[in-house]
């Protein structure tokens, strides 16, 4: 499903982002992106969303090489893949409903979907009681809980996590990952980019390591071994 | 665009001016500031213009023709008046009807005519109307040329419709750039009150970027916004403009009566019905522009 072919990425000429990657991950899989704060896990992140160029290589995504996907085109391509950021980045002026709904009404979806299918994802991230608060109301973990609703309310097929727990205590950490393992199960590719050892070695899942931009292990139900 | 997407870039916008109402009055009351300067110039503008149309149709042209002319002598040239381009009417003035105007329109003038018996004081004449008095000056040059047919002279004020007409012409050409210049400063100054909103919303529409918005749906609220403030903010001065206009008018006329003998003012809802349009387009354009203009840079994530 996602292919990283010498995947290069070079920041201010010098800094080596990513440096020839060679990478594969299959349909519903769930993989852990693990490494040092610089290693290249964001870097993956924001190439997967086409935020930043490859310099070299190339990124296909379900069968499209994205470098080649043209701006116009780029919100589509996007509506493939759920994102969630450690920093929640939730509208602020939208309750929980409309923030959840809003990722429906981008792709211009029927006011009846969005009302059938809004409520039944805030109840499966357990916030279906609080779909009327505003975030300033919310607590890390529910914000967080928030982002997971709106980043598969639409079903994408591809799930990236850019460190989901950095802001949660471990009881909400153990929730979220236990969510993304959940959102896996029922069919979606799930890309975890973390520093979180513990839930790395807990969850028993792949594990690939990155050390200054490059691949140094790919394990299957591994452990993080970053360091 | 769907009915759906437009209600919801509706209510966005609408949600967006009210959570953002400081930032959207200060931008109407921009608008407003501009339109108003625009409104009091459009006001001056269609008057002046008005005005010197009533001070051009009362200049007129008239061809004093020779002594010596008989009756077909007359009728030819009558003719020959007619068929030159520009000219839309050739009104026979006889010397005797000539006195009687001149009489009707003078009456002091009596006294002083009684004691004359002569019916030939004054020549025979055409009286003539052009189609456009732009043309003025052409065909005089032509009723010159027909000297040699009994035209004595030609009577008329050339140089103070030429005056007149390079009057309107700078008044034209005046307005037109404080309207390019106004409205150029509006663009700017709203540009610079949008962009504080967009400033505001930058990260929001980030967030939108990042979950594949696409650029027209982040767009249109803001356009919309732009719309609602232009058009809120050029319909409040055209508005204030009108009954002022119309209220400064009657207070001239009853001040000044005799200047309803000199000219007249245009009639308010005349200038309203036409200023009226031109606002609001002007209005929304510039809210438009503003708005496009500050999205820009953001959309690009």
């Amino acid at each position: 499903m996602i292919y990283f072919h010498n995947a290069t990425k070079i920041y201010n000429g010098h800094v080596k982002g990513l440096y020839h990657l060679n990478l594969s991950i299959q349909r519903g899989e769930f993989i852990f992106i693990v490494g040092a704060s610089g290693s290249g896990k964001t870097t993956i992140v924001k190439l997967l969303l086409r935020e930043i160029n490859l310099d070299e290589g190339e990124i296909i995504v379900a069968r499209q090489n994205i470098s080649l996907i043209k701006n116009k085109m780029l919100p589509y391509y996007r509506r493939n893949i759920g994102v969630v950021f450690q920093d929640f980045r939730l509208l602020e002026n939208k309750t929980v409903y409309d923030n959840v709904a809003f990722a429906m009404k981008i792709i211009q979806a029927s006011s009846k979907d969005i009302k059938k299918n809004v409520p039944v994802v805030l109840s499966m991230v357990g916030l279906e009681k609080r779909y009327k608060s505003y975030p300033s109301q919310l607590s890390g973990g529910e914000k967080q809980r928030v982002v997971l609703a709106r980043a598969i309310v639409n079903k994408p097929p591809i799930l990236i996590a850019d460190e989901p727990t950095g802001n949660l205590d471990p009881n909400n950490s153990i929730e979220i990952m236990n969510l993304l393992n959940e959102i896996n199960k029922r069919g979606t590719t799930v890309l975890v980019a973390t520093h979180a050892k513990e839930h790395v070695d807990s969850m028993k899942k792949r594990v690939v390591t990155l050390c200054d931009g490059k691949l140094i292990s790919d394990v299957k139900c591994g452990g993080y071994n970053a360091n | 665009m769907r009915i759906s997407s437009l209600k919801f870039y509706l209510f966005e916008a609408f949600d967006n001016l009210i959570k953002n109402k400081l930032m959207a009055f200060a931008s109407i009351a921009i608008v407003s500031s501009s339109i108003l300067v625009f409104s009091i110039s459009f006001y001056l503008a269609r008057n002046i213009n008005y005005i010197l149309t009533q001070f051009n149709n009362s200049i007129g042209l008239s061809v004093i023709l020779n002594d010596d002319l008989n009756e077909n002598d007359i009728s030819k040239l009558y003719d020959k008046i007619s068929k030159i381009r520009y000219i839309s009417n050739v009104k026979f003035i006889s010397g005797k009807n000539g006195l009687k105007k001149f009489l009707e329109e003078y009456e002091n003038a009596h006294e002083l005519l009684e004691e004359i018996e002569n019916d030939k004081i004054l020549p025979d004449s055409f009286d003539i109307d052009l189609k456009d008095n732009r043309y003025y000056g052409i065909v005089i040059d032509k009723l010159e040329n027909l000297k040699i047919y009994g035209v004595e002279r030609v009577k008329h004020a050339r140089d103070e419709i030429d005056m007149l007409m390079s009057i309107r012409k700078v008044i034209k050409i005046t307005s037109t750039v404080i309207i390019l210049i106004l409205s150029l400063i509006s663009v700017l100054i709203v540009i610079n009150t949008i962009q504080l909103a967009v400033n505001l919303r930058r990260e929001e529409i980030k967030i939108m970027k990042y979950i594949g918005a696409t650029n027209w749906f982040i767009r249109w609220p803001f356009i919309i916004e732009g719309i609602i403030i232009g058009l809120t903010g050029s319909i409040i001065p055209v508005l204030i403009t009108w009954p002022c206009y119309s209220k400064l008018i009657i207070e001239i006329n009853n001040k000044y009566p005799t200047l309803k003998n000199i000219f007249e003012f245009m009639p308010g809802i005349i200038i309203f019905s036409a200023l009226m349009p031109i606002a609001i387009c002007l209005g929304i354009f510039i809210g438009i522009i503003a708005s496009a203009f500050c999205i820009k840079k953001y959309l690009n994530v």
